[in-house]
């Protein structure tokens, strides 16, 4: 039981190291998509150590993501549902989601790694970072969908999920949908650092973290009693 | 499953309005977006919105007006044990529901061949990206009331009548949100 509620702080976990760590890199907003090579440059140049370590933080902050993922599939294991379906596909969207959030991190970490390579490059490897975490909906619809069948389909007496968790879920996994469009757009609210395409998915990804953690901890605990 | 007036009946479940009221709340936030790009460049934004195409628009206002419409009927029957009937009301829901897609396909493609693209101007960034995710929403409310036109052949159970509620209501916001906003894209000046 301890073991699953230590993994079910994961969110916590990941919210604070991944916020730290973006903030410490100074992304918070990101850099905007309208700088050019030379400013991005600069960005990584100025700025090289700090978003070195921010991004370890934040990967590291991963590992709790990947904690939560498992805890709440081992919860939804118990759901009285027609089949396994939504724990595993839970179990297996949330795993990939995992890789779309680092190897993005990752990827601007090896930007700051050799800030002094020509500029267009570092903007190429700046540009592929930010639009591979920005636009990665699909398997968040996925897990949060999953989630969300899993709460509706229960038939156990005492459900696993409340089945306004299961909305919540479906609605947190829309908020991830307008980052689609930051590979249209390089200004507004759609670009990668914008209203809808970055506050907004950000906010959700940390609202998702603070309630999963609390619904999974209380099914933990009832599965106990 | 009958209502007596004393006691007060929330359609669907109390948990369906997280997210009809989340929902709601991401688009006032898209509106007001919309309308703070807007007071920066009203005349950009006249200009674009004369070439957007009113009819079209109304076409699918009138569209999903007489859907949500006929999925309420639907909705009604199957309360009152009609089921065959139901059924047809959720087939008119469903048909007038999938031609507001293919109206909506038409507009698009309408708006690419005059060369007016999501990146041609701030507006019709809104305009694309706006649609585009209320379209989403139309091809989800779609499932749904086929999810409606399902029950209708099953054995009624009340977790399903009210599975069936949440879905119309669901169909209704889709409805609410395009009126809004065919209001503040195709009409407002």
């Amino acid at each position: 039981m301890i073991e699953q509620k230590i993994c079910a702080w994961g969110g916590p976990f990941c919210a604070v190291l991944f916020g730290a760590g973006l903030l410490i890199a100074g992304f918070v907003p990101p850099p905007s998509p309208l700088l050019s090579a030379g400013q991005v440059a600069a960005i990584y140049r100025d700025h090289a150590m700090a978003i070195r370590c921010g991004m370890i933080l934040g990967m590291f902050g991963m590992s709790g993501y990947a904690a939560l993922v498992c805890a709440i599939s081992v919860q939804m294991r118990r759901m009285r549902t027609s089949s396994s379906l939504p724990a595993d596909m839970q179990l297996g969207a949330g795993a990939i989601g995992v890789l779309t959030v680092m190897f993005p991190t990752m990827l601007m970490a090896i930007t700051a790694f050799r800030p002094e390579r020509d500029p267009a490059l570092t903007q190429l490897l700046n540009d592929t970072a930010w639009l591979l975490i920005i636009p990665a909906f699909p398997t968040f619809i996925a897990q949060f969908g999953a989630i969300a069948i899993g709460a509706f389909t229960d038939t156990a007496p005492e459900p696993v999920f409340p089945r306004w968790a299961g909305y919540l879920n479906l609605w947190l996994a829309l908020l991830f949908v307008p980052g689609a469009f930051s590979y249209i757009f390089r200004s507004g609210p759609f670009a990668w650092d914008g209203l809808l395409a970055f506050w907004v998915a950000a906010g959700a990804f940390f609202v998702w973290l603070m309630t999963m953690t609390p619904l999974t901890l209380k099914a933990i605990g009832r599965s106990a009693a | 499953m009958a209502d007596t007036p004393s006691e007060p009946h929330i359609p669907g479940e109390p948990g369906l309005w997280v997210m009809i009221f989340g929902d709601l709340l991401v688009f006032s936030l898209f509106f007001v977006t919309f309308a703070t790009y807007r007071m920066a460049d009203a005349a950009l934004f006249a200009q674009s919105q004369a070439r957007l195409n009113q009819a079209s628009g109304l076409v699918n206002t009138l569209l999903l007006l007489t859907s949500s419409f006929a999925i309420a009927v639907a909705v009604n029957r199957l309360r009152s044990g009609e089921a065959v009937r139901a059924r047809s009301a959720a087939n008119a829901g469903l048909l007038f529901g999938a031609a507001f897609v293919v109206v909506k396909l038409l507009e698009y493609r309408e708006k690419f061949l005059a060369g007016l693209y999501p990146t041609t101007n701030d507006f019709f960034m809104f305009y694309f990206a706006f649609t585009g995710i209320h379209l989403l929403h139309v091809l989800v409310g779609l499932a749904a009331l086929a999810f409606v036109r399902h029950a209708c052949g099953a054995p009624l159970t009340p977790g399903r009548f009210r599975a069936v509620e949440a879905c119309a209501v669901f169909w209704h916001l889709v409805d609410v949100l395009w009126v809004i906003l065919f209001a503040i894209l195709y009409l407002h000046n």
